[in-house]
């Protein structure tokens, strides 16, 4: 019997196309009888599953020399792969590189968008079902707990998910930059689409209070502006609307540009003091470019809302490297622990030796001395004070060299050997 | 502990934390901010037990020798660095502002602080001096704070994404505080001008003498009492406050710069 190891197998957006991905997938009920089906082959001792659509990641703890062969042979009988396929397409790690692993995927470092929040409650459901089914023991609950523990760590010490990286949100993020709180501000939206409705949905959410809706025909305006709860404006009115908008969003089909400085620039001068944010996601363009030069005029089209993306995605991977720094600490951590809980069992076996020695010694000679109860306790506690102190450098040596990654398994080995441990 | 190493601890603090901020502009890491805070901290402590020291010492004569006024120019720029930084989440500043409090601490430590005359300060002042001091000091932080906001109005309007953009929370929010810092400033400049006038009175026996210094700071009083009216009730804000604030400060230099060229009384802290 070998060490006790953490392994990981597992598919990735990274190492494979999703028509694989989704073959390997576990859901429901399936991923419940292959949870059970690999907790009963022999050598595996704990597992558990992720399955999401980026990933799947087979989390077990084995003492086998090959742990992953069996596993192998379960994905083959499963679900019908071959060996070449899984060879192509998992990764495989073992012991320290499966501990970072698992505590990079928690944190959403390994995500596809860096610092998605999604992937927190996919593996918070993947350790729940595993610890229902019994199939996570000691080992992967300590893990999972401790990846979740670093997760939320990573997710409020860095900003690793704080800047946005969709263009709507990119939007709100603007907004916000230019405005600070969004409370009490005014959107309007001119004409419609899926993108321009989204962004105006993620303001109102953040606080943006009053809609206005215009449309070339009112019909549809007033469709839309009961859907936000807004107010209905012809194309007509638009100058009136300007005037009281503090962010506005464009997106029409007109060939010409809708807003051009005969229209926005009397409207933003009866607004003395208050800057407007005009975002243009019409293609082409609604919005006049010349106005980005005029005074209190913020002007975004989607290629600079795209731009913002972009640079919010590197800025994400730069946290990315300061939460790198946090996991290390947390899978130095981990191992740690890993490796005296492996000791623990032969720490107890020399204690048990030494007082098994003891008691013989002291039933034996203790008879012929003739002493009083209270000598006769004296005599037991200076015994076991001489255990206590002998036994004390060599274990805490052993548990030191048993959490160093070199040379362990010599140290453990001696250990057993000069001690007479583990009849094995 | 003597003053001497107080002071060369405060400014090797101040550039340890002028450093940092430095490298946080560049490499964007949180963690060089907080180490940047810390020194500004631990700064201020050696900063205000520098200048206990010596009063203690050369007794209040100390405050009109150069060495004292940079003492007291740096312990103020940072307190109120302090203040606002760390209300509103601006580290950014601290890369514009902690240089400043660096080169005064070093420039005390070289200066000499042998007091000629030792004038009766007495309450009046202690006022007098300190408010002036913070008064200052809250026009700087407001002028660099005023810097950042062109910077970062120029980044969003030329759709520049950088540290400006990524670490400053809004416009509107640095807008606030550089008016926030100037009404703070005006506010102990007007004590400052009213003690001065008292404490006069009880020196020289006259309230108003129409010393260039005298007549300088009811010019700056003007302007930012007039930059507050404009921001309430002209609607010069965003840019046109952040213009006129450095402006001000501009104003300020000239001010302190010309009345230390040319007189020689107890305004030009000469040794």
């Amino acid at each position: 019997m070998g060490e006790l190891k953490l392994c990981c197998l597992g598919v990735s957006h990274k190492t494979a196309p999703v028509s694989v991905r989704e073959r390997f997938a576990f859901k429901g009920e399936e991923l419940e009888n292959a949870l059970l089906t690999l907790n009963s082959l022999p050598g595996i001792e704990e597992c558990m599953i992720l399955s999401t659509c980026n990933r799947v990641e087979i989390y077990f703890t084995s003492r086998k020399e090959n742990p992953f062969s069996q596993v192998y042979q379960f994905l083959i009988d499963k679900k019908n792969a071959d060996l070449e396929e899984i060879n192509s397409f998992f990764y495989r790690k073992t012991e320290e590189d499966a501990v970072r692993h698992g505590f990079y995927v928690a944190s959403s470092l390994d995500s596809m968008i860096v610092g998605e929040p999604q992937i927190v409650g996919q593996f918070k459901d993947a350790f729940s079902t595993a610890k229902d089914l019994g199939t996570a023991g000691t080992i992967l609950c300590r893990f999972c707990e401790t990846a979740l523990k670093v997760s939320k760590r990573v997710r409020t010490e860095t900003g690793i998910s704080k800047n946005a990286v969709s263009i709507s949100f990119a939007a709100v993020e603007l907004a916000r930059k230019i405005f600070g709180d969004l409370n009490g501000k005014s959107v309007a939206i001119i004409g419609a689409g899926e993108m321009a409705e989204l962004a105006v949905k993620h303001l109102v959410s953040n606080g943006a209070s009053r809609v206005f809706v215009v449309n070339r025909t009112f019909e549809r305006a007033l469709k839309l502006a009961e859907e936000f709860g807004g107010e209905a404006y012809s194309l007509n009115d638009l100058e009136e609307v300007l005037k009281k908008s503090d962010i506005v969003i464009s997106s029409t089909g007109a060939p010409g540009y809708v807003l051009t400085k005969e229209n926005v620039i009397p409207a933003l001068k009866k607004r003395p003091g208050r800057p407007m944010f005009l975002i243009d996601i019409a293609v082409p363009r609604d919005i006049d470019p010349s106005l980005s030069d005029v005074e209190g005029l913020y002007l975004y089209d989607i290629d600079d809302l795209q731009n913002v993306v972009e640079s919010n995605i590197k800025e994400r991977l730069r946290e990315a490297e300061v939460a790198k720094e946090i996991i290390e600490d947390y899978v130095k951590r981990f191992l740690r622990w890993m490796r005296e809980l492996e000791l623990a069992p032969l720490i107890a076996e020399l204690k048990e030796k030494a007082e098994a020695i003891r008691l013989e010694v002291l039933e034996k000679r203790l008879p012929k001395l003739d002493l009083t109860p209270e000598q006769r306790q004296e005599v037991e506690n200076i015994t076991r004070i001489i255990i206590n102190k002998l036994l004390h450098q060599p274990i805490t040596s052993v548990k030191k060299k048993a959490t160093e990654s070199e040379g362990r398994h010599q140290v453990v080995q001696f250990f057993r050997e000069i001690f007479g441990l583990g009849k094995e | 502990m003597n003053a001497k190493t107080l002071i060369y601890s405060t400014a090797l603090l101040y550039a340890v934390s002028t450093l940092h901020y430095l490298l946080y502009l560049v490499t964007k890491k949180e963690k060089l901010a907080i180490v940047g805070l810390y020194a500004a901290r631990f700064g201020f402590l050696t900063n205000l037990a520098a200048v206990a020291v010596l009063l203690n010492f050369s007794g209040s004569g100390v405050l009109f020798t150069p060495k004292g006024a940079f003492l007291l120019l740096s312990i103020s720029v940072v307190s109120v660095f302090l203040f606002f930084s760390t209300k509103h989440k601006l580290s950014l500043s601290g890369a514009f502002l902690m240089p400043w409090a660096s080169i005064f601490a070093i420039l005390s430590s070289f200066s000499s602080g042998i007091p000629k005359e030792q004038l009766p300060v007495g309450a009046v002042g202690l006022i007098h001096i300190i408010t002036a001091f913070l008064g200052y000091s809250a026009f700087i932080f407001s002028a660099v704070l005023s810097i950042i906001y062109l910077i970062f109005d120029k980044h969003l309007r030329k759709k520049k994404f950088s540290i400006f953009f990524h670490k400053l929370p809004s416009l509107s929010l640095v807008e606030s505080v550089v008016y926030h810092s100037i009404t703070v400033g005006f506010f102990f400049i007007t004590v400052s001008m009213f003690a001065g006038a008292v404490w006069s009175q009880k020196l020289f026996g006259t309230y108003w003498s129409w010393h260039p210094k005298q007549i300088m700071t009811l010019i700056t009083w003007f302007v930012y009492a007039g930059i507050i009216h404009l921001y309430l009730y002209g609607n010069w804000k965003g840019k046109r406050l952040c213009q006129l604030s450095i402006a001000g400060l501009i104003l300020i230099v000239i001010n302190f710069a010309g009345i230390n060229l040319l007189s020689r009384d107890i305004h030009s802290f000469k040794g």
